[in-house]
């Protein structure tokens, strides 16, 4: 495949490959490109549209920080017909995330070139932002001292995550740099005929033809088994966890029900959640004649069945990126629990979300020989 | 305890879609095939309607047993709602069974509109099973 490096200078990956991303828009590849960039104070990194190369100030396409799934921005993006080519910068779970919600046609793949990057990892918000600061303090920058650095403290997620790098034929470039050093270099890959009208801009802009490390496949198959490791773990916990009734019940005994999962997430995209229709709201007499029966009643009530139900819907598409974590108000396992039943679900199917865009939603098809043992 | 469960008698809550289960529980019933009283049928368009919260509510609810009645595979009138049931339901009992709700509350059975006899004795069959598992514990549980 077609692939360009990128010379890295004092260790800023970053700044170099905001320069390439300034030759797409110059030179018209896309009209528009999404990509994430650094508050003014330097604690907070967002995706930002931008629609000249002027525009890209602070531009952080590799970063630490995921504070929303943007596969959620394409879908914003995509509610209007789009008639302007747009590129956007994405992990690998956002970029999964987006296979699924084009699949769901929520996202219109006709006009938008992803371009997907080998994941560095994220923190937790409110742990980047201590640390940002602090690097920051010490008149550094925080994402390429990150780097830098062994990361102990990246989320659960970014540990047990079984695909950190873009899934061969999900995305149309691909920056990648496991396998390398990327504090000298980078490099970005076409893999798909629109991202090779891209990797011919860059040439022709004097960036040099080149290959990816050899090493990098050795890499990726290393830190697989080493995520495959915690990830075992990890649900081995859920499950002691939360494998029981008493169990779910006493690990979800804090949620306050404020959707805030749900509205993180980036397979729930539902226009009218059927938990915000009017029918689903209680009654106050429907309250009292439970408590009558049972005695007591915890309130607010339905909290199990909102969260089996929202796994229901979502659990075949689910990514895993754990955003509904992240915005859990009271820090309750959801990420874990989602993972975990998205990993045994997907497992029926023979299906993993975002791996193959050719692939059907398991929902959305059938065999006709198949699961026969349920009626018996 | 706040209900005294000695004199305990299943409660199972039926989605039975229109073309098949219904029309087969209504030829039970023309039939005069005896079967236990404990059934609750919801009629559905099609099995492939019955999205897997409704399951979820009723057990919620504190039904010990919940039905999905569709077509035998290949029949159904839309062609293809009681295949995607089929997976639908796989998935929820997956997760009943991975978070401790006792997934084999969850029955699901093809009974066409000539089997009258099958849909008495399914009913019959699951009233027993029940009978042996016990009040479901979702009953009593306060803090869902």
């Amino acid at each position: 495949m077609d692939a360009v490096h990128i010379d890295v200078k004092g260790g800023d990956f970053n700044a170099a490959l905001t320069e390439a991303l300034a030759v797409l828009l110059d030179k018209h590849v896309v009209d528009a490109l999404l990509v994430p960039q650094e508050s003014e104070r330097g604690t907070s990194i967002n995706q930002t549209l931008v629609k000249k190369a002027a525009g890209l100030r602070r531009a952080r396409p590799m970063n630490f920080i995921m504070p929303v799934n943007s596969a959620k921005l394409l879908q914003l993006l995509s509610e209007t017909e789009p008639d302007e080519k747009l590129a956007v910068v994405l992990r690998p779970c956002e970029l999964r995330a987006a296979v699924e919600l084009v699949k769901l046609n929520q996202v219109n793949r006709e006009n938008i070139l992803f371009i997907a990057q080998d994941c560095l990892g994220t923190f937790r918000m409110k742990v980047y932002d201590k640390k940002a600061q602090e690097i920051r303090k010490a008149g550094a920058d925080p994402t390429a001292s990150l780097a830098a650095r062994c990361q102990t403290q990246l989320r659960d997620t970014c540990w047990a995550c079984e695909y950190f790098w873009p899934i061969e034929g999900t995305a149309d470039l691909v920056i990648a740099h496991l396998g390398g050093d990327i504090a000298r270099e980078l490099f970005i890959e076409a893999q798909t005929g629109r991202g090779k009208e891209a990797i011919q801009a860059l040439e022709a802009a004097g960036y040099k033809a080149a290959r990816l490390p050899e090493a990098r496949r050795a890499e990726i198959e290393r830190r697989k088994a080493q995520n495959a490791e915690f990830r075992k773990k990890w649900f081995a916990d859920a499950r002691a966890k939360m494998g029981t009734l008493d169990g779910i019940l006493e690990a979800l005994s804090n949620c306050i029900r404020c959707y805030n999962c749900r509205d993180a997430c980036p397979i729930c995209y539902c226009r009218e959640c059927i938990f915000d229709a009017e029918f689903m709201k209680p009654t106050a007499r429907g309250m009292l004649r439970k408590a009558n029966k049972k005695g007591l009643l915890r309130m607010p009530q339905d909290t199990l069945l909102f969260h089996i139900t929202r796994l229901n819907h979502m659990v075949t598409s689910c990514v895993r990126c754990g955003m509904c974590e992240e915005a859990c108000p009271n820090d309750l396992p959801v990420a874990q629990l989602f993972c975990s039943e998205a990993e045994n679900v997907q497992k029926i199917f023979d299906y993993v979300a975002g791996k193959d865009p050719t692939a059907l939603l398991p929902l959305a098809t059938f065999k006709e020989k198949e699961l026969e043992q349920i009626d018996r | 305890m706040w209900n005294q469960m000695s004199d305990y008698e299943p409660k199972i809550v039926g989605f039975v879609c229109n073309w098949c289960t219904y029309t087969g529980a209504d030829l039970a019933g023309v039939s005069r095939f005896q079967y236990p009283p404990n059934f609750i049928p919801i009629r559905v368009m099609c099995s492939g309607a019955v999205d897997p919260m409704y399951v979820v509510k009723a057990m919620l609810e504190g039904a010990d047993g919940v039905l999905i009645g569709g077509c035998h595979p290949g029949d159904c009138h839309y062609q293809s709602g009681n295949y995607k049931a089929r997976r639908r339901a796989s998935v929820l009992q997956e997760l009943l069974k991975d978070l401790g709700l006792d997934e084999h509350r969850v029955w699901v059975r093809w009974i066409s509109a000539s089997e009258g006899k099958k849909f008495a004795e399914t009913v019959t069959e699951f009233t027993e099973e029940l009978r042996k598992l016990g009040p479901s514990r979702l009953r009593e549980e306060w803090a869902l």
